[in-house]
């Protein structure tokens, strides 16, 4: 149990993996951390369209949830997350947390939220 | 039929109504919520409800409260965020915020997350507002000595008259210099005791806007304040979703009892 405890106070940071405008919007939050500590270099992945391949994407989701253990939160935009559906949805660990977030050419649609599909899903729709 | 199935097709008759209502009918309005409260009862009487029952109320509330955040604060601060991004970015063409100028030398983050360990629940650290509350305490606490130091040098001078300076000139002279030094004697004795130092020192976090440089648009700042909104609306959802997440699988887990008993 202390050992849980221990891991659980080490997780402090937010990742980000998401397009320019949200890595910015959200480095302007105070989320970013750039240190010299091989493996934990950053903590964001910007994603550039046809610079940034669906692997990199999927490289950067397995660093930063499994890999490294000082991140809580991981903010993924929708539609990246899309690209990577099999390994999000599989993905059933407590801690880092996975939210999906809008992005500026893809607002949040509530038919893509995984929560309300397992709502409905209970509810019999 | 008896009076609750009455009031009941009232009930229904009136939330089938979409016709604009007359202010004058708001009272029966007021009777029919009246009257619905007694069919769903209000939370401090739900005693007779079976656990199934209580939890699914609970996780209506949940899915409520989850869907308004998600499509007000948390959609609306995202959107105002992008879009006074693109104004800055759109006024200053020359100088675009964006992964150029991104700052990758070593720094901490500002913003950090603590998990509580009862109940799993995540919530914000801003390290960066606490260290400088403390920046701002030590200046005023500073300040505030400064000044008093110096009104009771000032009233110490006031003290001797025009008559006694012309007498003894010397005297007083080495007499002020003396009171001067051991002032001066004083000060340092505050200081070495004051645990709070007197040069000031910059804060090791910086304000993340400032990597874009010194002078940045407002409109910038603006997409920062609705950033740092988003941001706790974020966590907010998060915390939403675990709850939401947990009552679900405990409504799946008591479904499969019930159709167990019923089996048998």
């Amino acid at each position: 149990m202390s050992s849980h405890t221990e891991s659980m106070t080490k997780r402090s940071l937010i990742a980000t993996i998401a397009d320019e405008d949200s890595v910015t919007g959200l480095l302007l939050a105070g989320v970013g951390q750039v240190s010299t500590e091989v493996g934990k270099e950053t903590n964001f992945l910007t994603v550039i369209p046809e610079k940034t391949t669906v692997e990199q994407i999927e490289e950067a989701f397995d660093r930063f949830t499994s890999t490294r253990d000082d991140i809580a939160i991981l903010l993924i935009n929708q539609h990246l997350a899309d690209l990577i559906r099999f390994k999000v949805d599989s993905y059933t660990n407590a801690f880092p947390a996975i939210l999906e977030i809008p992005s500026k050419d893809h607002p949040y649609d509530p038919s893509k939220d995984s929560i309300l599909k397992k709502v409905r899903r209970l509810f019999g729709e | 039929m008896n009076t609750e199935d009455i009031q009941l097709v009232k009930i229904v008759r009136n939330l089938e109504d979409i016709s604009i209502k007359d202010p004058s009918d708001e009272d029966e309005d007021v009777k029919f919520i009246d009257q619905l409260e007694v069919i769903i009862p209000p939370s401090s009487s739900r005693s007779d409800l079976s656990p199934l029952d209580l939890k699914t109320i609970e996780l209506l509330e949940l899915i409520e409260q989850y869907e308004q955040l998600i499509n007000d604060s948390y959609r609306l601060n995202f959107i105002n965020g992008y879009l006074n991004l693109s104004r800055a970015n759109y006024n200053y063409i020359s100088r675009r915020f964006s992964s150029n100028s991104f700052d990758y030398r070593p720094y901490s983050a500002c913003k950090e997350i603590s998990i509580d360990q009862d109940t799993q629940e995540f919530s914000i650290i801003d390290n960066f507002a606490v260290e400088k509350a403390k920046q701002n305490k030590t200046k005023s606490n500073k300040e505030t000595k400064e000044t008093k130091e110096k009104e009771e040098s000032s009233y110490s001078s006031s003290t001797t008259t025009p008559k006694q300076l012309t007498n003894t000139t010397t005297t007083t002279s080495l007499k002020k210099r003396k009171d001067a030094s051991t002032t001066s004697k004083e000060k340092s004795s505050i200081i070495t005791e004051d645990p709070i130092s007197d040069t000031p020192t910059k804060p090791s976090l910086r304000d993340p806007v400032n990597q874009f440089g010194s002078l940045v648009p407002y409109q910038l700042r603006q997409s920062q304040d609705y950033f740092n909104k988003a941001l706790a609306d974020s966590i907010a959802v998060i915390n939403l979703r675990t709850k939401i997440d947990q009552l679900i699988t405990d409504i799946e887990k008591l479904n499969q009892e019930q159709e167990d008993k019923e089996v048998n």
